[in-house]
């Protein structure tokens, strides 16, 4: 009980909250049988190979035959092709052969042989993290731990619980999720795992990539999953149990009326109406936003169609999915935002040099501007889904005029392309920047020349303006948005905006946390964009802000020279909120 | 690409045959699209190769047909021998036309 909180970032793979205790499956265990085994115990230990095969083959058939039709339909050709893997007589050859040429145990040689694959695979597609070789990586794991006996553990489980684990399988995630398994962390992973794709499926909240996870926690110890924000604590304290407790509350009541709730909006206490829009991560968000009511979608990030895929994503397929987002959310708006990520984790663009900095290194509208037809081919992508007149392109990380204006230049010429390929587009399609690089704060009034709208992106904003690393556990303080200088910035901002008459979006994480929506709002914000879980969340905040009073509340902390005064006196503000209506 | 002799080799019977196919889900041939082409091959009686890159697998074997790593637009030679081939090679066509289930 000694352990106090603590907060690690990872990968957001599949949305929603899970509070309960942990269950920890370690690697630890793949250390233990390296030794080696005597010529007369080969045939025993190729015997408890097929053991463990024929185990979860079983285990798996069962499973099959359990499932409901859409689950099958789902899960089932993940499962299959994981059983046909490991029944697979190469495979069990290849195993057979290391045992008894090394005279290995059963483990060592699954991972030998294992190893092989996946080396050749990561070799062949050039990713870094593939999800063919993830796959393979499952595999091993899953049958490892068989091997070692520790499934057993699990099946006895009566209780809910958070798996922490090293990785985990997809029929692993459907088999505990049968168990009672609310929530999943691991170590390895990525968005596009199997695993990944059948959380998101199964709606169990996970966050995956988290190096030494299993290091931090031990089983029945308590544990939070945000898989919304891609954040998982340990120890949490009452005061995160309680908060988490009612975002979960709001993510399930949310999936339990997943038709259309009718409301009239997002409006104040004071009759203040706010625009409340959507970020996306993955396409499959998308229903959610709109059954949600959101007022279009301030957010779709387009690093789905590139990370982790065998090649880069097709003009013609990107456009396709765009025009699909906008179709359905039509006359709504949404705004896409081109590629935000460096080339080393898009297929086909490994740099040669090892960036010491990626934040800061080639990334983003850098990384485009330097790969220009695969810019080219999205901004055509995202011109074509603007036919209708709803889309917006937002570019990311502009730190200086020039980029501006040559990612104009390639929007005209992207234009003028598809006139004479007589495709349709919208001429006048609206094109704004993130504000997440401080230089840009200080030419606004330039850049305005050449923008139609601005969006605030406060994450990287805060990270680059402190030079503190939000998902450093140490620095939670310096990277707080409630400090005197940040409070001040978001100000000046939005009064530049304001003078400029251009529209201004949020769209960071600032826009979930009571205090920070009353200051946003305080200042005169009106336009939000959040993870559509957020939007109920969001939604029993307004309604009980009143926004005259929030501003009053801004007048006074902007003076304020700390942290805690600001805190405090925000406080004080939740707090009376109610009798002051 | 490679050599993409559609006649049969010299000396080899008249029931082996042999297609290019290209690729077109989105992912190539990932566990899921290779399990769906394991269970058709199995179907059939005939022995059936796949190449590409150079490399020969079986495909009755899935992990062999992974290790190809094909991706999205390969090309692909389906080779089989045997009394239900021209069967066989229909059904892998099919499966390959429809992406393996998958969608655009």
């Amino acid at each position: 009980m000694s352990a106090y909180s603590r907060t690690i970032k990872g990968i957001k793979v599949s949305a929603g909250i899970a509070i309960g205790r942990a269950v920890v499956i370690s690697r630890s265990f793949r250390d233990v049988p390296k030794k080696g085994i005597s010529a007369e115990e080969v045939e025993s230990e190729k015997e408890r190979f097929i053991s463990a095969i024929r185990l979860i083959t079983e285990q798996t058939d069962r499973l099959l035959d359990g499932m409901t039709q859409k689950e099958l339909r789902k899960i089932g050709p993940h499962i299959n092709a994981q059983k046909m893997i490991l029944s697979d007589l190469r495979f069990t050859e290849d195993v057979f052969n290391i045992i008894s040429t090394e005279l290995a145990s059963s483990e060592m040689a699954v991972v030998k042989s294992l190893d092989k694959y996946s080396r050749s695979l990561s070799s062949k597609e050039k990713a870094l993290l593939n999800a063919r070789s993830l796959d393979i990586k499952s595999i091993e794991f899953l049958l490892l731990r068989i091997l070692s006996g520790k499934i057993k553990d699990i099946s006895l489980l009566s209780e809910d619980f958070i798996l922490i684990s090293h990785d985990i399988t997809p029929t692993e995630l459907y088999y505990y999720s049968k168990q009672k398994m609310i929530g999943v962390a691991t170590e390895l992973g990525g968005r596009n795992s199997h695993a990944a794709i059948v959380a998101r499926s199964l709606h169990i909240p996970a966050v995956v990539g988290i190096p030494n996870l299993t290091q931090h926690i031990s089983t029945m110890e308590d544990v939070i999953i945000d898989g919304i924000n891609g954040i998982v604590i340990i120890h949490p304290n009452q005061r995160q149990i309680a908060e988490y407790s009612d975002k979960r509350t709001a993510f399930c009541s949310l999936l339990d009326t997943q038709q259309t709730q009718e409301h009239n909006g997002f409006v104040s206490s004071d009759g203040v109406r706010v625009s409340v829009l959507a970020n996306i991560d993955f396409p499959e968000e998308v229903d959610t936003a709109k059954s949600l009511g959101a007022d279009g979608i301030g957010l779709l990030r387009t690093e789905f169609y590139f990370i982790e895929r065998p090649r880069t994503p097709s003009e013609e397929e990107q456009f396709r999915s765009y025009d699909h987002i906008a179709e359905k959310f039509y006359p709504k708006e949404i705004t896409i935002r081109t590629l935000d990520v460096g080339g080393e984790k898009v297929p086909g663009f490994i740099s040669q040099q090892k960036e010491e900095n990626p934040a800061l290194g080639v990334r983003a509208i850098r990384f485009c501007l330097k790969n220009k037809n695969l810019f080219l081919s999205q901004i055509k992508a995202i011109l074509r889904a603007s036919h209708r007149g709803n889309v917006r392109i937002l570019i990311p990380m502009i730190s200086k005029m020039e980029e501006i204006i040559e990612t104009k230049r390639l929007i005209e010429e992207a234009k003028q392309i598809l006139t004479t390929e007589n495709k349709r587009f919208d001429p006048n399609i609206k094109i704004g920047i993130m504000l997440e690089i401080p230089s840009i704060i200080f030419i606004m009034e330039d850049v305005a020349k050449h923008i139609d709208f601005f969006s605030l992106g406060t994450n990287d904003l805060i990270q680059f303006m402190m030079a503190a690393d939000r998902g450093n556990i140490e620095l939670f303080d310096s990277a707080s948005s409630l400090s005197p200088s940040i409070i001040r910035v978001l100000n000046m901002i939005f009064k530049k905006a304001e003078s400029l008459n251009k529209p201004i979006y949020v769209c960071g994480e600032m826009a979930t946390e009571e205090e920070d929506i009353v200051t946003l709002l305080g200042i005169g914000y009106r336009h939000l964009s959040m993870s559509p879980i957020n939007i109920p969340i969001f939604m029993n905040i307004i309604k009980d802000i009143n926004i005259r009073r929030a501003e009053e509340l801004v007048n006074r902390i902007i003076t304020y020279e700390n942290d805690s005064d600001i805190i405090k006196e925000i406080e004080r503000f939740l707090n009376e909120k109610g009798s002051n209506n | 690409m490679k050599e993409s002799e559609d006649s049969p080799k010299p000396g080899g019977d008249s029931k082996k045959i042999r297609k290019i196919l290209t690729l077109k889900n989105q992912l190539g041939l990932h566990a899921r699209a290779a399990a769906a082409l394991v269970n058709t091959a199995n179907r059939f009686k005939s022995d059936i190769q796949i190449q590409y890159n150079e490399e020969t697998a079986n495909c009755k074997s899935i992990m062999g047909i992974l290790m190809l790593s094909a991706p999205f637009g390969a090309e692909i030679e389906i080779i089989i021998e045997g009394d239900d081939a021209a069967q066989a090679l229909r059904d892998i066509e099919n499966l390959i036309d429809n992406r393996f289930g998958e969608p655009e």
